[in-house]
């Protein structure tokens, strides 16, 4: 069916915006309909459950050291042993566990902050915009390793600083993709005619003017997901990210690098978690923005 | 190994293609060496150098009276002897006369002088003033009350005289270095803090900075007047190329005739091309890597405690899987080529797992019951190191039975914490490479009681009493056997556990003779015939 | 629009004095300083050179000793480099690292847009499919991979590239692509998105039910309007990419300012440090007040 459909039944209206909990599994249920958002949707969990469970689904702990370095794939270690003879399939197990806490926990506190930064900053504009925007500008130009050091020699290195010192550092840029949207947005015809109704700016904004960022901030948040997963692997480099023996896999890519050309399991195993989890991040995240755009297709 | 350790693939691959192919080969010039390097080196100020890859480099264009030789043994330069008074504390230096600078003025006392002076000077803020911090008069210099040292005298043209303020028999050896080396007040006042731009820079040694782009490439040029004969090798050009693997690369398509400070998956690749691999060297340099305990707190104020961890680590594991096998195993703290070093003595392994065992149950921790929680601290740099600690954290437990916790840092946030009394954990990894070929350095900033590294708390009076004993006397044969006997004491009482002594490593061409490396530098450039 | 920029540039001048501000309080936040690289000196020694270096006087004293040099056009000298200046670095190493930079912004650009154009235009079909699995696969892959990747594909196999090294122009092209081929997949679908939604909106529909054709909707009403969120993306991968990566930088062996940027605020090498930020900052500011004044030309119904 053609995007532009005419039929009248299809057109949405200003107040088809607001999401009542009937529209919410109604969402749901058109979500299911999609099957590779829902295969995806699938992946992400047994990625969860495996990084949750990995103690119980492997044999051996993810640093014992014992077994004969660099060993290819068989069936006592499925995935291989690592340069220093660890199995590699416990270490991508628990593995999941860091890099999905880091990649999802820093981009729900760059969430927290720069969603609603930007949305004010573009909406009431003036000198709020002025504002919060000069302060974005500020953080932008603060390098994002310069605030991961301060974060962690301020708060040690575990997990949960890795999240905020990252979500702290990318904040900025959605902060500014979200401000741009919502200039853009504003201007339109049926907000200046909620507002006209009498609707509260911050209804206006909250209400009509946010959903349709909801595309933008996906497609920025999955991409971000992935970005911090790596920005964690090149900390763990510089003596910044999870301690060892503690396997991210960005750290395990990091790590089994150098042995590429010789026992290549070392980087194909963590790489492909890696490249699975993030694709299918993108598909679910494709399927929820079709879903919940207010413009989504017929 | 540098930070390249991690990102190297690029010249791994590479390395793989350039045997699959013919290599394009570029012959030398007969007069050009081309070396490459892993980073870019400080500017050529001798006062102000610091980093060995500079020195590396400096000490090609810059003399002092005394110098180095291919043994790390101190020997002498421009001036051609030396004598020291029976009290120890009067040096006379007899300069050569034919040495002049680059620029063709003679070197002489007077120009000796004036470095000295200048690198005393507060306001040159040199980081290694204090290698002639003993000068009588120099403290006068460092605090701002004097302009020159009254121990510093050109007695003549050619005489040069330094009386000490107190005994130190390690003299020598700081005045052989780089803060020492004699520049042209000359040029200085001509130029300013300009003078060391190539072309105007000006040394007495072998070889002048004539050429310089961007910060990755150095061309420097033979002297034709140098004292000892022009050098055969013309012109020497220096890259840095931060990724090692892709500098091999260069070197395999015959662009570079020596690489030097291979990373560890660099090693790697060579090791597994036999053309590479006979042509590839390394040789322990004098830096240290120990294991250190904190010997005021328990557990490891426990000498069992600590005799047993120096019997549960496989120091041989170690070199091989996480330093590529490049490294020398260390059972001791002085490295080799120091004076009075005991690695002779103590070559035999110290790994004996049943030992370690029983040494751990005589202090209480059977099997490693009860032992408290302690975690490994370490400073990285860039990916360097951190594999050794897991390695120990792996094999502290599977030989002890104790778990113990590792925490990285990078390396400046390291070092104050280690520094700070109240942050300082129990159990650290630490290094010390030596600056001048003394054990006064190492024994005298961390090894004794009163020492300000000392962070393991480590004290001994009957130490303490050989080191100062050593540190006075100028008679070199008797310090070293005074340095021998206070290491095999702080060896009996186990304070670190010594790991292993850092190998340079390099790749050089056949047809290059004479390059290589002293346990402390790089070959002067002088010593190389390209064939 | 005069007096727009007018009060804007007048909020810079806090703004700059901000990230100034910022910038030496989180760099004299972080534990060690310059002189704990581990080198032996005696306290003495180090007394000395701190005091050299103005480290032994509070911290507002230093700041604005600093900035009374800075606002005189003086960056300074590297502590850890002693003799190097700051301005060197930059003259040396900044242009390598914007021409980098600008390449790997063409290839995002240039890949990114027509890429998500063309899936936005055929939406749900294979096309779309295809060019949006390549965009997430594009930022699946960590870069120094992709590098790799590249390296053994063109550089190895086909041989048509060199490996590394900085100077001729054939040295720029697979470290740009390394560089730009994750934020191309990025526009790519931000394009994509954006297009899509301006498609929907009313006024498309009434420019189409005057009679305008497709290829006139699109470009004319749904494209400019999509450009919005690119400039701002354009603005942030300026941000991202002019600085240099660390990584391309080692693996391509490029002369960069990454290098100096990451091994600077590890040294803790304080003046180093501030003059890169500072000079970044600059540029940073110039580059959003473009872009604001790019989102009034493309959209004349914004206000600010």
């Amino acid at each position: 069916m053609s995007a532009l459909s005419t039929q009248v039944a299809d057109r949405r209206e200003p107040w088809d915006d607001v999401r009542t909990p009937s529209q919410w599994a109604e969402a749901w249920r058109r979500l299911r309909k999609q099957r590779i958002a829902m295969a995806s949707l699938v992946f992400l969990v047994v990625v969860a459950v495996v990084a949750v469970f990995a103690p119980l689904l492997t044999t051996s702990g993810y640093s014992e050291i014992g077994f004969d370095p660099l060993e290819a794939p068989r069936w006592a270690h499925i995935m291989g042993t690592d340069e220093l003879g660890r199995d590699t399939w416990s270490r991508v197990a628990y593995g999941a566990r860091i890099s999905m806490l880091v990649g999802f926990g820093s981009q729900a506190i760059a969430l927290a902050i720069g969603l609603p930064l930007g949305a004010v900053a573009g909406f009431y504009g003036r000198w709020l915009d002025a504002l919060l925007m000069r302060a974005t500008d500020i953080m932008f130009s603060l390098p994002s390793i310069l605030v991961a050091l301060l974060f962690v020699t301020a708060f040690g290195t575990s997990v949960e600083v890795l999240m905020l010192a990252i979500g702290f550092a990318t904040w900025p840029t959605l902060a500014r993709l979200v401000r741009a949207e919502v200039l853009r947005t504003k201007q339109l015809e049926f907000v200046e005619a909620a507002d006209s109704i009498g609707c509260s700016p911050s209804r206006v904004l909250r209400v009509h003017v946010l959903p349709h960022t909801t595309g933008l901030v996906i497609v920025q948040i999955t991409f971000a997901i992935s970005q911090a997963i790596f920005t964690e692997a090149f900390l763990s480099f510089i003596g910044l990210g999870a301690q060892p023996p503690a396997p991210s896999w960005g750290r395990l890519l990091v790590d089994g690098f150098q042995y590429l050309q010789t026992s290549p399991h070392l980087v194909i195993f963590p790489g492909a978690a890696l490249f699975l989890t993030i694709l299918a991040l993108n598909s679910l995240g494709d399927g929820l923005r079709d879903v919940l755009d207010p413009h989504r297709p017929n | 190994m540098r930070r390249e350790l991690l990102f190297s693939i690029a010249g791994v691959l590479a390395v793989a293609a350039a045997t699959a192919t013919t290599a394009r080969t570029t012959t030398t010039a007969s007069g050009t060496l081309r070396i490459a390097i892993t980073g870019a080196p400080d500017p050529f100020d001798p006062a102000l150098l610091g980093d060995n890859r500079s020195i590396e480099l400096a000490q090609n264009v810059y003399e002092g009276v005394l110098g180095v030789n291919d043994r790390a043994q101190i020997v002498p330069a421009v001036a051609k002897s030396y004598t020291v008074s029976a009290s120890g504390l009067v040096y006379t230096f007899h300069l050569r006369r034919n040495v002049k600078f680059q620029n063709g003025d003679p070197v002489t006392a007077r120009d000796f002088a004036y470095t000295y002076n200048r690198s005393l000077l507060p306001a040159t803020a040199s980081g290694t003033s204090f290698f002639l911090a003993d000068i009588k008069g120099a403290d006068a210099v460092l605090n701002g009350k004097a302009k020159t040292a009254t121990g510093i005298k050109a007695v003549d043209a050619y005489t040069l005289r330094i009386t000490l303020a107190h005994k130190a028999g390690y003299f020598a050896a700081e005045i052989s270095r780089w803060p020492a080396w004699v520049v042209d007040s000359k040029v200085i006042a001509k130029d300013g803090k300009g003078w060391i731009a190539p072309g105007k820079n000006i040394g007495s040694g072998a070889y002048r900075l004539t050429g310089q782009v961007g910060d990755s490439q150095y061309t420097f040029s033979a002297n034709p007047t140098y004292y000892l004969g022009a050098p055969s090798v013309k012109q020497v050009k220096v890259s840095a190329v931060g990724d090692s693997t892709a500098a091999v690369a260069r070197y395999q398509a015959g662009e570079f005739d020596a690489v030097v400070g291979l990373s560890a998956a660099a090693i790697l690749q060579v090791k597994a091309n036999p053309t590479l691999r006979s042509q590839f060297h390394s040789t322990p340099i004098e830096r240290t890597v120990w294991l250190a305990m904190n010997n005021k707190k328990p557990p490891f104020d426990n000498k069992l405690v600590r005799q047993a961890f120096n019997a549960a680590i496989d120091k041989n594991a170690i070199i091989k899987i996480a330093l590529a096998g490049v490294g020398t195993p260390a059972n001791a703290w002085l490295p080799p080529g120091i004076p009075g070093n005991v690695n002779a003595q103590h070559s035999a392994s110290t790994y004996d797992v049943s030992r370690a065992r029983d040494l751990l149950a005589k202090a209480g921790y059977p099997g490693g019951k009860g032992f408290p929680s302690v975690a490994l601290h370490y400073g990285i740099n860039y990916g360097e190191y951190a594999q050794v600690y897991e390695l120990i954290q792996a094999q502290l437990q599977k030989n002890l039975g104790i778990k113990v916790g590792l925490k990285e840092l990078p390396i400046n946030a390291f070092n104050t914490e280690v520094d700070n009394k109240k942050t300082r954990p129990l159990l650290w990894g630490y290094t010390f490479g030596f600056d001048y070929p003394d054990a006064q350095e190492l024994t005298e900033y961390l090894g004794i009681g009163s020492a300000p590294y000392n962070y393991e708390g480590y004290t001994n009076a009957r130490y303490d009493a050989l080191i100062a004993k050593a540190n006075a006397d100028s008679n070199q044969k008797r310090r070293a056997q005074l340095y021998a006997q206070a290491e095999n004491i702080r060896l009996a009482d186990a304070p670190i556990v010594p790991l292993y002594f850092v190998n340079q490593n390099w790749l050089v061409k056949p047809n290059v003779s004479g390059f290589g490396y002293s346990p402390l530098y790089m070959h002067p450039w002088r010593q190389v015939t390209i064939h | 629009m005069a007096l727009y920029l007018t009060r804007r540039l007048l909020t810079l001048i806090p703004a700059w004095i901000g990230v100034t501000l910022f910038a030496f309080m989180f760099v004299h936040s972080i534990p060690g300083g310059p002189f704990d690289t581990g080198a032996v000196r005696p306290p003495a020694t180090r007394a000395i050179l701190e005091s050299h270096y103005h480290l032994d006087r509070s911290l507002p004293v230093q700041y604005v000793l600093y900035m009374k040099n800075v606002v005189t056009g003086d960056l300074g000298e590297s502590i850890v480099q002693p003799g190097l200046r700051v301005s060197t670095v930059l003259t040396q190493r900044f242009p390598t690292s914007a021409e980098l930079g600008g390449a790997a912004l063409l290839v995002a650009l240039g890949i990114g847009v027509p890429a998500g154009l063309l899936a936005a235009t055929k939406r749900n079909q294979l096309l779309d499919r295809v060019v949006m699995v390549g965009a997430t696969i594009g930022y699946a892959i960590p870069n120094f991979i992709l590098s790799i990747l590249f390296i053994l594909v063109v550089g190895l196999d086909l041989r048509l590239l060199p490996l590394g090294g900085w100077g001729r122009p054939s040295q720029v092209v697979l470290p740009a692509l390394a560089l730009g081929l994750p934020w191309a997949s990025f526009v790519a679908r931000l394009t994509r998105g954006t297009v899509i939604g301006t498609l929907e909106q009313d006024y498309i529909r009434t420019a189409r039910a005057k009679g305008a054709g497709p290829a006139r909707v699109l470009v004319q009403h749904a494209f400019r309007n999509a450009l919005m969120p690119i400039t701002t993306v354009t603005a942030l991968l300026i941000a991202e990419l002019i600085t240099g990566s660390l990584v391309i930088e080692s693996i391509f062996s490029i002369p960069g300012m990454g290098q100096y940027l990451t091994n600077s605020v590890l040294g803790s090498d304080y003046t180093m440090t501030l003059g890169l930020i500072i000079f970044y900052a600059t540029l940073l500011f110039a580059a959003n007040v473009v872009v604001d004044l790019l989102y009034v030309w493309l959209d004349p119904r914004i206000r600010y």
